[in-house]
């Protein structure tokens, strides 16, 4: 199932389940109100019922017209509130109550009619004023049981309204924790199941990530699913694909271009040669021939010459970097280090230097390229030191990230602006001029392609004044490019 | 006498189903009543199955028995004979109209009332030869039968009351009901006053020869469940217990009349075997089945207790407080609705 599909489920059952507890509070809202109603209506008929019974009796005592149109008017409300509560209760139990109540009034209001009219009945010498008297008792008795079991038929009436309610409370407690638990279970399942699939999938990405940014291009994750991360993966796939094409492509131009650029280099230096071998001949043959200014124009030509040689030399080695096999072997950087400082040392022309060398690890590599990468780096902070006493150079290492360690030379040089650190490991690039420092600009374009070429990047960081940093990483795992 | 044997209600069939409802409650965790206690066993001394058709259909159908107790129905004449039952020790409650409560509190032998259940204006009648007897009020000077010491009596008095007869003017004869249809067939006495189904029983056997008599405004009967003063105390639980089965049995015959009616339909046969099954359903017809305990009854009971100081059946005397004879705790306990005493 997507993962689109599966978040739609989750919101899907979230949204049914406000909706059906909205829904569900309101109906509760509505049956509990319409039970108060009916609980209200039960307790008027009780209440009437009771006036009416009051009423009653007292005509009993004094049948008197007055008493009479009262009790009429009783009975006529009674029998209204019994229609309105016929209306209103619905339930079958209710509704025979109701019935029971409706038949009590009429055999009441029976009872009542005889009584009223006893004295005239009875008197048509039918029975001893005793036994008229004894009869009178016996209905009244008999208007008397209904009355109190009419009392309590509405009073059972209104407890039952009264538990409706009260049910209705409790049914709707126990639907709304059952749709929350329902909703708690189904949402943490479903997160569960996304959760671990968002894990596996990512994890599936990240190593994939992991193993390109080391050089393994040809690496694909293989995933198969039908879910959005499945794509990415599938997409990622097809990028890596890509970008080993894309690889190879510019490896085979990199190689044309160096096999132009060394041909170029090594066609150049025999000329080159001829040029400096001459200008020398022709300034040792007949130097008294020449005048001062053609001395002059022949010492320009001859350390033009030379200096072109110089680049030349370094555009070679530069390009033998990229061209030559690596030789791999597990190399101590701690050593290596130590081994360059001590060659540099006494090129330092007995300037103070503080040396700082930190623990470095061994990592698998071309021990005679790290050792270029290390004699250029110290080189130019031990060069753009000059100008400090004493001069500071500190090399360390820290863990970089799974699999590689960041090494770093920091010192307390002239330093550089941040805006040109584009152009530091470029060819022939200089931020400061020939005059101050001496050199090409070939060194740090050497150290990025060796780190490259182990897999490694390379930055550097400084403050213009007050020194700079150079870092760069490299794999401690020997499966490199 | 039939339908005098004892009928026990737990029966071979039911037992293992009492013993596979108590084994599942046990694997439910429900431990109040473990499957190794045995049924608590209770007898009822009955005065009529129609009248204690609660009684009947708990039995029948089973709710003694889910309430834990093994229920023997004794079925007997009349309510003074099943109070004699209980009275004697041979039975732990009985059931009988109020009347019957009244006039055995006055010869001495006083019950508690824990319940009605059932009432009815109906179920008693005036079953009178046609001719000679036209309509109640040519009662005088006849011989009416009647059981002493039922609330078939007062039922007559009320009758008599009614259409301005005097009651001296009436001969009245002690008759059971069983001796009644000879003697009004052979028209040893006039007319008799009694209930279902014997008035059902002389219309069936007399056909026009006779009329029915109804008091309706008048005569308002109860039938209620007694027990010895005291037992709602000694065993609050079996009380309970039996009216809990009771009010189970209400909710049965209300919401299936069809099962109900067929225990009852059953006792009734067991008891008069001469009965038409068809009539059955027309006799329950009169009655309301509905446990409670209400102040109506207080009403009645107090009427009668005068009716019989009045008419000499008992020494005169005060009229009794018959609030003690009631004990609502038991039916308050079971269900609180069903007691509605306003004193």
């Amino acid at each position: 199932m997507r993962l689109r599909t599966r978040l739609r489920v989750n919101s899907g059952i979230t949204t049914g389940v406000v909706l059906s507890l909205v829904a569900m509070v309101g109906w509760s809202s509505l049956a509990e109100n319409r039970a108060r109603a009916d609980e209200e209506l039960a307790r008027g008929l009780q209440e009437q019922a009771m006036e009416r019974g009051v009423v009653r009796d007292e005509y009993l005592l004094h049948p008197e017209a007055r008493v009479r149109s009262q009790l009429e008017v009783k009975s006529a409300e009674l029998a209204e509130l019994l229609v309105r509560a016929r209306a209103a209760f619905r339930d079958p139990v209710d509704r025979a109550t109701l019935d029971d109540i409706a038949a009590n009034l009429e055999r009441s209001t029976a009872l009542f009619h005889l009584l009223a009219d006893l004295p005239a009945e009875a008197g048509a010498g039918e029975g001893t004023p005793s036994t008229r008297a004894e009869l009178r008792a016996r209905l009244t008795i008999q208007m008397l049981r209904i009355s109190r079991e009419t009392h309590g038929l509405a009073s059972r009436l209104a407890g039952s309204a009264s538990a409706r309610a009260a049910g209705t409370q409790r049914r709707t407690l126990v639907l709304v924790l059952v749709m929350m638990t329902g909703v708690v279970v189904v949402t943490t399942v479903n997160a569960f199941q996304v959760n671990r699939l968002l894990q596996r999938r990512i994890g599936v990405l990240r190593e994939g990530a992991e193993r390109v940014s080391l050089g393994h291009l040809e690496h694909q994750t293989a995933v198969v699913g039908d879910d959005e991360l499945a794509d990415l993966a599938r997409a990622f796939d097809a990028m890596t694909a890509r970008l080993q094409e894309a690889k190879r492509g510019m490896e085979a131009s990199n190689r044309e271009l160096e096999a132009f650029s060394y041909s170029v280099s090594h066609d150049l230096r025999a000329p080159l040669r001829h040029v400096v071998g001459f200008v020398e001949l022709l300034q040792q043959s007949a130097p008294e021939g020449l005048d001062e200014r053609s001395r002059h124009y022949l010492q320009v030509i001859s350390e033009a010459a030379r200096k072109m040689g110089v680049l030349i030399d370094d555009l070679l080695a530069f390009s033998r970097v990229g061209r030559s096999e690596m030789s791999r072997s597990a190399v101590s950087l701690q050593r290596l280090v130590e081994e360059v400082v001590k060659e540099l040392a006494p090129t330092a022309g007995g300037r103070e230097v503080a040396w700082e060398i930190g623990v470095l690890p061994e990592v698998p590599g071309d021990e005679a390229m790290l050792r270029q990468v290390w004699r250029n780096l110290l080189g130019n902070a031990l060069k753009f030191t000059r100008p400090r006493a004493p001069a500071r150079i500190s090399i360390g290492a820290e863990p970089a990230g799974p699999g590689e360690v960041e090494l770093h030379v920091k010192d307390n040089g002239v330093g550089f602006d941040m805006q040109y650190s584009g152009k530091l490991f470029q060819v022939f690039q200089r931020l400061h001029p020939e005059a101050e420092f001496e050199g090409t600009g070939i060194g740090l374009a050497i150290v990025q392609r060796i780190v490259h070429r182990h897999g490694g990047r390379v930055r550097a960081e400084g403050v213009p004044g007050e020194g700079a940093t150079f870092r760069f990483t490299l794999p401690t795992r020997g499966d490199g490019p | 006498m039939p339908g005098s044997a004892p009928r026990p209600v737990i029966t071979g069939r039911a037992l293992p189903a009492a013993l596979v409802a108590a084994s599942l409650a046990l694997l439910c965790g429900c431990q109040e009543r473990p499957a190794s206690v045995a049924p608590i066993p209770v007898v009822i001394a009955i005065a009529s199955p129609l009248h204690a058709g609660l009684v009947e259909v708990a039995a029948g159908q089973g709710m003694f028995a889910q309430e834990g107790l093994a229920v023997t129905v004794n079925a007997r004449a009349t309510g003074p004979l099943a109070l004699a039952d209980l009275r004697e020790g041979r039975a732990d409650l009985a059931t009988c109209a109020e009347t019957v409560v009244v006039l055995a509190g006055f010869q001495g032998h006083p019950v508690s009332v824990l319940a009605t259940i059932a009432s009815a204006t109906r179920s008693t009648a005036l079953v009178a030869r046609y001719p000679p007897v036209a309509d109640p009020a040519g009662l005088a000077g006849k011989r009416v039968g009647s059981p002493r010491g039922t609330a078939a009596g007062f039922f007559l008095d009320s009758l008599l009351l009614r259409h301005g007869v005097d009651r001296k003017s009436v001969g009245v004869v002690d008759l059971g009901p069983a001796a009644m249809v000879e003697a009004l067939t052979r028209g040893e006495v006039d007319a008799v006053a009694i209930w279902e189904p014997y008035v059902t029983l002389l219309r069936e056997r007399l056909g026009q020869a006779v009329r029915v008599f109804h008091a309706d405004e008048i005569h308002f009967e109860t039938h209620a469940l007694v027990s010895r003063p005291g037992y709602a105390k000694e065993s609050p639980a079996v009380v309970e217990k039996v009216l809990r089965a009771l009010v189970r049995a209400e909710a049965l015959l209300r919401d299936r009349p069809d099962l109900g009616r067929s225990a009852i339909r059953q006792a009734l046969k067991a008891v008069n075997p001469g009965i038409d099954p068809s009539q059955v359903d027309g006799m329950l017809a009169l009655f309301d089945f509905r446990v409670r305990l209400d102040s109506g009854l207080l009403l009645l009971m107090e009427e009668e207790a005068r009716w019989a100081i009045r008419t000499g059946l008992v020494p005169r005397q005060d009229t009794p407080n018959f609030l003690p004879t009631l004990e609502p705790g038991p039916l308050r306990a079971v269900s609180p609705g069903a007691v509605t005493l306003m004193r």
